[in-house]
């Protein structure tokens, strides 16, 4: 007695395979795409609202107080405020300063660790205390503070801001 | 196979799309930063003249409807007003012809080092609305300065403009 089995071959088989093996490769590729954008898109947005608080806390100690000359002259001995400084200190006690891979307030960091500053950089104008040095006319100039600052992520290095901006003090005195 | 490369071109699509997105935002963040450090320039300026007992203007005389404050190819950061003795660190340099020049800005830090290249943003300050006083001759009272950023991002031009209006104050 014969019996009929309809059953695929095994070249169907194996062609039927490598169609599934394909998709499935291209299904999990796109999804992994997917993912990876989300998490950079992610990562850009939370890189953004750090810097963006940073700022907005230095600008609001230079704007509401005075830069701090007196210890700025004791720190940096041969005071050149006019390049660039890696610390900017303020009337108040407020201190902003690079510190390894962060920028920090008074100690406590800005950024949180998945971002890397590359550079946090401050030139204050005038270079000397306009308020005690008041008999040279060069120094006669609102203080203000330009920042630049450089952060990167450390998961995505591609995902980096470079902002510069500058604040004037709202401390009047003649 | 349709399928397949749908599913696969929409991803890189999407991928690109996101990326650029990524690129423009950061672009815009900086050109906003720029632009609002213009504006604070402008402020500098007119406070650090009221500290020398200056025209609250004099760093912009002369106060000319519509000037332009171009950017500069000289990245000179301090500069004195050629009409008065209006010292200021503005950023501004005074042209022989009487216009000005704000601080070039490239995406490193040129302004400061001179080193970099790669120039993206273009600043430029106009003031308009100038009013005057009733002395004779008038001088101005106040002015509205704006500060426009532009760059290209892909062959598009973009814009970011930042207006405020600045006053002779604490006379």
């Amino acid at each position: 007695m014969k019996y009929k089995h309809s059953a695929f071959t095994l070249v169907e088989l194996l062609v039927s395979m490598v169609i599934s093996a394909l998709l499935l490769t291209t299904v999990l590729g796109s999804f992994w795409i997917l993912m990876q954008t989300n998490q950079q898109n992610e990562e850009s947005g939370r890189l953004q609202q750090q810097a963006n608080f940073a700022l907005l806390r230095i600008s609001d100690k230079i704007k509401n107080y005075s830069i701090d000359y007196q210890k700025a002259e004791t720190i940096i001995p041969a005071l050149d405020l006019g390049s660039p400084q890696t610390q900017l200190y303020i009337n108040g006690g407020f201190e902003f300063k690079k510190h390894g891979e962060n920028l920090t307030m008074n100690g406590q960091p800005l950024f949180s660790p998945s971002f890397r500053v590359k550079n946090a950089l401050f030139w204050v104008s005038p270079k000397k205390d306009p308020f005690t040095n008041i008999d040279i006319k060069d120094f006669q100039l609102q203080p203000k503070v330009t920042m630049v600052l450089q952060v990167e992520s450390k998961k995505f290095p591609n995902i980096a801001l470079d902002i510069q901006t500058t604040i004037s003090s709202r401390k009047y005195q003649k | 196979m349709v399928i397949l490369a749908l599913s696969l071109s929409g991803a890189t699509y999407l991928m690109i799309t996101v990326t650029n997105s990524i690129a423009e935002n950061r672009q815009r963040i900086k050109a906003t930063y720029l632009t609002q450090e213009c504006m604070e320039l402008t402020r500098n300026a007119r406070d650090s003249a009221w500290r020398q007992n200056s025209e609250w203007d004099c760093a912009f005389a002369p106060m000319t409807e519509g000037i332009e404050l171009q950017i500069s190819e000289n990245p000179t950061v301090q500069a004195a007003n050629a009409t008065t003795n209006c010292k200021n660190d503005f950023g501004l340099k005074v042209q022989s012809s009487g216009s000005f020049q704000l601080k070039k800005r490239t995406d490193k830090l040129v302004d400061y080092n001179g080193t970099a290249s790669n120039l993206i943003f273009n600043r430029k300050l106009v003031i308009t609305e100038i009013q005057n006083n009733t002395d004779t001759p008038p001088k101005p009272i106040s002015a509205k300065f704006t500060c426009e950023v532009t760059w290209e991002n892909r062959g598009q031009p973009q814009k970011i403009s930042m207006s405020q209006v600045l006053t002779d104050w604490k006379k």
